[in-house]
């Protein structure tokens, strides 16, 4: 199968951000795996929870949209989206999360998970480039 | 006369407001905060959390500070990653799915500051906080609405 096939924006789009979601759903639902996941079960405070529950929910509407995007938009507008989609998040959100893992230590309990999304996240956008005519 | 209709056409347009909306956010709760954050001083915990930096000294009391200007950051990031997002939900598509994803757009941001505002302050700021987010994403809502019906009737 073509590799432009297999990295589609809409299918990356829509795969990336549903599975997201869903993380932000158990994130809201148990706050307390989440922190512990972010700061090491031995660095867990006890408001950490609320803190990661807050921002789970927070996280909702940007992959939402980010599903949105994939069902409702088409070519080359999509491929120029999605190339936007991963440079903010690589860009803000990357670059924020190593930010702060090396201030206080946060993410260092799942470095593969974050190393994983992140490289997701840069796949959409190749995914985008590599339809950036809007075939 | 013409300017007259460029600005009624212009104040139509969803893509006006989710502009208008999208700089709002990243100066009032972008920026603002991010730099703040990043300044990493004890104001803000000194002005959010009296009482519990009161009872705190010390080390506790550094991390404390540490730990409120980092939550700050990464809020400030968040909004700014947002109106970004917002911006290019407009200014790369046109017609239909402009007004559907602006419509979108505005749905988030009061989401947001409904139910993530609430989880964050509880009653404090509640009402400034979804107040400020109505204003900005109503005429989104109204706008993108029209121009949905528009382009059907079209």
């Amino acid at each position: 199968m073509e590799i432009k096939t297999i990295l589609h924006p809409k299918k990356m789009l829509i795969g990336l951000g549903s599975f997201m979601l869903l993380m932000s759903v158990f994130g809201v639902i148990d706050g307390d795996q989440m922190a512990e996941d972010m700061w090491g079960a031995d660095n867990v405070a006890e408001h950490d929870a609320e803190y990661e529950q807050m921002w789970a929910l927070h996280m909702m509407p940007l992959f939402g949209m980010a599903v949105v995007t994939g069902l409702l938009v088409q070519g080359k507008a999509l491929a120029q989206m999605a190339m936007a989609a991963s440079a903010f998040v690589l860009v803000f959100m990357g670059g924020g999360m190593m930010y702060l893992t090396n201030e206080s230590g946060y993410g260092s309990g799942s470095h593969t998970l974050m190393i994983i999304i992140f490289s997701l996240s840069a796949l959409i956008g190749v995914a985008g480039y590599l339809h950036k005519d809007g075939e | 006369m013409a300017s007259d209709l460029d600005i009624k056409e212009a104040l139509s347009q969803p893509k006006t407001w989710v502009t208008v909306a999208s700089v709002a956010l990243l100066l009032l709760l972008g920026l603002g905060p991010l730099m703040t954050g990043l300044a990493g001083g004890p104001d803000h915990a000194e002005t959010e959390y009296p009482d519990l930096l009161e009872s705190l000294d010390g080390d506790d009391e550094t991390a404390f500070i540490e730990v409120v200007n980092q939550e700050l950051f990464v809020f400030g990031l968040w909004n700014v990653t947002m109106a970004l997002m917002f911006l290019a939900m407009v200014y790369l598509t046109d017609g239909e799915t402009q007004a559907k994803l602006a419509m979108v757009a505005a749905a988030s941001m009061i989401f947001v500051s409904g139910a993530g505002g609430y989880s964050v302050n509880g009653d404090a700021y509640f009402v400034e906080w979804v107040t400020l987010c109505a204003i900005l994403g109503s005429p989104i809502l109204i706008t993108g609405y029209l121009q949905l019906n528009r382009e059907a009737g079209e």
